[in-house]
């Protein structure tokens, strides 16, 4: 075997890099070359190979950081109308103002036909409704024909409810009270619940029998104002077993809470009188001697609403 | 061995060495580059997929368009246009592979040759790839980066799927991305339409597009079309004839008043509010519709009249359009028009150049209204007091005294002193002194507390000058407070935006119209009675000079050193402001030293507006309340006129105020029309 020397002279050198190994590696070379200008087969392997590894690279730089703020901002509107949307469907849904107003946070609202309203308010008690705006004014509106949706916005202090054209313009707007919407839940509340457990009627609960003997001693004129509606009281299955009357008058209204047991289980079915009938009432079951007339209750003023 | 050769021989394995030692360092950077390189979506065309928040005009116009793309196929797209970009950008684009090896040999050649000169070599794929995933930083390892992720690029998708994408995110300036967008927005065309000339002169914009905006340097932009279309003929892309022509050629741009989104300090007020409602990633990536209370025809009279008043006064001021580039230099002005039974703002002009100043100042700026703000006065005067605008003052020089602090002596505008006048011909002539004895007389406290039930927001100082305007305020906030005069004391807030919709279209918010009543109605009807005659006979009479004729009434404000000129006023549905002044505490004065007072400076504006706003509108009369009276008064005695005596002057009374006038009131009920005059 040959040994390997070193060339010792520039000729040498010469005659090494001019001989048939070195040629054929320049000639290598220079095809590689020539081949890379020609066909880019680096730039072919360069690119093969990184799509070969792309789903193992992190998802970095503005497209993906542009990406995931879409997403995130994709997903808070997805929120933002959702939400709104389960407000709207649980407004359309509920039977009365209290549900809606129990579902909604301060600053919330929630959009009801003029139609869902009309009917909400009349499953509303009638000094409350009165109270918040006068059945007459909403029979003028309906019948102009402006009004076509109604919002309802909680604020802290009570709801807004705004009534309006279908260009969103105000055509009335009033507020409805913490304290008349505390009245309002009350009622929601009562179905299932004894005449105790409701705030108002402490001291104010009779039996029924003395109720309605008390009740038969009233002239018709004074028995129709207290119970405007006797035949709610006769659709009742099951039987009255006690009668409370709530300290509170709301635009001249006072709750009667009759409370209904039927087997074990008892609830209160709520209706309104006018107070000054009320009042009669109370005067002749606390054995007082009744003054004479409507409209003089000493009701008035206990809770001014 | 000679000693050279040893030193060769050292210099050959030293250098083989150093061979070794590069391509390992480059074989490990390699891999090192490679592990955080980005990975690339899949497909490409996921770069346009983000929906673009769309902000509309009231009239369903689609005004704005944030984030997203409008994206069109390489079909859709002018063959000039693809030649043009191709050809300056990366005329070997159809043969590399992601590099373009012979210009980066060129590059590389230049950039150590020519000291001082930079020659890039970025394909179009590259500079795709550096747009999609990288910043703007110049380092060797962004750039490898770069070319590693355009290899990948080439490697996985067609050319024509590359030159989609890039053609479909590249910047034009003016706010335009993308081909088709920045069609529309400098040619008013889509991007197939694009003809030669037009197509070279876009195809030049990417490379520098505030440099080349042909809407503010038109021949600076014709230079580098001419370098377009000459790169063009070089590459054989057209004929040198073709060239020629293009060059010749006349570029029909679409009006500067289109380019920028129309109404452009409008929809930064809109901006300003979705951000802080929503976030800033909202507003830009998750494709909100927005419904705004937009005029885009009102916006555009309001532009025209707030541009030819500038003009004007820029003649008055004797200022040069030399002057021109430096903000300081020239008046300034702003505009608001909001619809007075809604609070809608229909139109809102920020500054004489949203492009060379973004600084609103009919929402940001605070500036004193001077006389602008007497409304409120002789409001609070009329609630509190019982005053009427038939009271008789005495217009003479006044000293306030202020607790602690030197007296307060206002002066008239004039200088002179009329002596006895009505309270309507005092707030018509804008008479400092009566004003300054009516606060001292009503109070602060009330003075404030009308302006702020109005809807002034801004701090008010607690001093008598108050009542003269001495407190800044914004022309949003005087346009809204005077609304609420212009509705018989109803108060709308201002709004700008109606609704905002996701891209599905459900509703996010939608905006309710509520309103409250803030002034007793006969009183504000009594002070715009009074607002009626500033411009029928007062400081604004130069609004009936300029032929606006429909019944109106407003106030003309100027505060001492003739730093703002305001011009307030309204018709019964249109409340709008105008301020005019310089940005830096400049006063408005002509050469000869005489100060531009609202009637001169900002009326002129109102006037214009509100010719244009109103033309074919009806006659709209004030609604007059069932107790006000019109009654003929003697202007300095405030008695009744009779009729074989001097010519008197029309009030509004309320019934109760009429009595008052003895021995004759001769009194008229308002006409069943409403008609107030």
């Amino acid at each position: 075997m040959e040994d390997l020397t070193e060339p010792k002279d520039l000729r040498d050198w010469a005659a090494r890099t001019f001989a048939l190994p070195g040629l054929v590696v320049g000639a290598a070379l220079a095809a590689m070359i020539v081949a890379e200008v020609h066909l880019h087969w680096v730039e072919r392997l360069v690119g093969a190979y990184l799509v070969s590894t792309n789903s193992d690279r992190p998802e970095s730089g503005a497209i993906w950081e542009k990406g995931r703020k879409a997403l995130s901002a994709r997903s808070a509107v997805e929120r933002l109308a959702s939400d709104r949307e389960a407000y709207q469907r649980m407004a359309r849904n509920s039977g009365n103002l209290s549900e809606i107003v129990g579902s909604l946070a301060p600053g919330q609202g929630a959009m009801l036909s003029a139609e869902h309203f009309r009917e909400l308010y009349q499953k509303m008690p009638q000094g409350l409704a009165a109270d918040m705006i006068s059945p007459f004014e909403l029979l003028r509106l309906a019948n102009e024909g402006r009004w076509s949706r109604t919002y309802l916005e909680k604020a802290s202090d009570g709801l807004m409810v705004y009534l309006l054209e279908p260009n969103n313009h105000v055509l009335r707007q009033f507020k409805v009270a913490s304290a008349s919407l505390a009245l309002l839940a009350r009622r929601a509340d009562a179905a299932n619940q004894t005449l105790e457990n409701i705030a108002g009627f402490q001291g104010r609960i009779y039996a029924a029998e003395r109720f309605f003997a008390a009740l038969a001693s009233l002239a018709e004129d004074e028995r129709r104002g207290l119970v405007p509606q006797p035949e709610r009281l006769l659709e009742v299955s099951g039987r009255i077993t006690r009668v409370g009357l709530s300290d509170e008058a709301l635009a001249g209204f006072v709750d009667i809470g009759f409370e209904v047991r039927t087997g074990s289980q008892s609830r209160v079915l709520l209706l309104q009188g006018q107070d000054w009938a009320v009042w009669r009432l109370r005067s002749l079951l606390e054995g007082k001697r009744p003054a004479s007339g409507p409209g003089k209750s000493p009701l008035e003023g206990i809770s001014p609403q | 061995m000679t000693a050279w050769l040893r030193r060769l021989r050292i210099a050959f394995y030293l250098g083989l060495l150093l061979l070794g030692l590069a391509v390992a360092g480059l074989w490990i950077f390699f891999f090192v580059t490679l592990r955080d390189l980005p990975q690339v979506p899949e497909p490409l065309s996921r770069i346009i997929e983000t929906p673009p928040t769309e902000i509309y005009a009231a009239s369903g116009e689609r005004i704005m368009l944030i984030g997203g793309r409008e994206a069109v196929a390489l079909n859709r797209v002018s063959p000039f246009f693809i030649q043009a970009v191709i050809a300056t950008e990366d005329h070997r684009f159809w043969d590399h592979r992601g590099i373009d090896k012979l210009r980066l040999v060129k590059a590389f050649w230049v950039n150590l040759l020519r000291t001082g000169r930079v020659e890039g070599a970025s394909t179009i794929t590259q500079q795709l790839a550096k747009n999609l995933f990288f910043t703007f930083q110049r380092t060797y390892q962004r750039k490898l980066r770069e070319l590693l992720v355009a290899l990948q690029i080439e490697a996985r998708y067609s050319k024509n799927e590359i030159l989609e994408a890039y053609l479909n995110q590249i910047a034009f300036g003016v706010g335009a991305h993308g081909v088709e967008q920045a069609s529309q927005v400098f040619f008013g065309k889509p991007a197939l339409q694009l003809n030669l000339a037009e197509a070279a002169l876009l195809a030049g914009l990417p490379k520098s597009p505030t440099r080349y905006n042909p809407f503010r340097n038109f021949e600076r932009a014709k230079e580098r079309q001419k370098v377009v279309l000459s790169r063009m003929a070089a590459v054989g892309s057209i004929t040198t004839e073709e060239a020629a022509l293009a060059r010749q050629a006349r570029l029909n741009l679409r009006p500067p008043g289109r380019t920028e989104p129309a109404g452009s300090y409008f929809l930064d007020l809109v901006l300003k509010d979705l951000e802080e409602r929503y976030g800033t990633d909202v507003v830009h990536h998750a494709g909100l519709k927005v419904f705004t209370t937009f005029d885009p025809q009102l916006q555009a009279w309001a532009a025209e009249s707030v541009q030819s008043g500038l003009e004007r006064l820029d003649q008055i001021l004797k200022i040069p359009a030399a002057a021109g580039g430096d903000p300081n230099a020239h008046p300034q002005a702003a505009l608001v028009a909001i619809e007075a039974h809604s609070g809608a703002v229909r139109a809102l002009i920020g500054g004489r150049d949203y492009g060379e100043t973004e600084y609103n100042r009919a929402v940001q700026s605070n500036r004193l209204p001077g006389s602008g703000f007497k409304p409120f006065l002789y409001y609070a005067a009329f609630e509190k007091t019982g005053l009427h605008p038939a009271s008789v003052f005495v217009d003479r020089k006044v000293t306030i005294p202020i607790p602690g602090q030197p007296p307060w002596a206002p002066r008239n505008f004039s200088g002179d002193y009329d002596g006895p006048m009505i309270l309507k011909r005092a707030l018509s002539h804008s008479v400092n002194s009566i004003a300054a004895q009516l606060v001292e007389r009503t109070g602060v406290p009330p003075v404030i507390d009308a302006a702020r039930r109005c809807g002034i927001k801004s701090p008010l100082a607690r001093v008598p000058s108050v009542a003269l305007g001495t407190s800044g305020v914004s022309p949003l906030e005087m346009a809204s407070a005077f609304a609420t005069l212009a509705t018989g004391g109803i108060q709308h807030d201002p709004f700008w935006i109606r609704r905002v919709e996701d891209s599905a279209g459900r509703i996010l918010e939608e905006r309710i119209m509520s309103s409250r009543r803030a002034l007793d109605a006969s009183i504000a009807f009594q002070v715009v009675d009074m607002l009626r005659a500033v411009l029928d006979e007062g400081t604004g009479n130069v609004i009936r000079q300029l032929g606006f004729h429909l019944p109106a009434a407003g106030k003309t404000g100027t505060t001492d050193e003739f730093n703002d000129a305001w011009f307030t006023g309204f018709t019964p549905t249109l409340s709008v402001s105008v301020w005019v002044g310089f940005d830096r505490g400049m006063s408005l004065r002509d050469p000869q030293g005489r100060g531009i007072t609202g009637g001169r400076g900002a009326a002129p504006i109102w006037a214009e507006f509100m010719r244009k706003a109103t033309e074919g509108e009806p006659q709209r009369e004030f609604a007059v309340p069932s107790d006000i009276r019109f009654v003929q008064v003697l202007p300095t005695t405030g008695q009744p006129a009779l009729p074989w005596g001097p010519r008197g002057v029309e009030v509004a009374l309320r019934a109760s105020q009429v009595p008052s006038l003895a021995p004759f009131s001769g009194g008229r009920e308002p006409s069943p029309t409403g008609g107030g005059q």
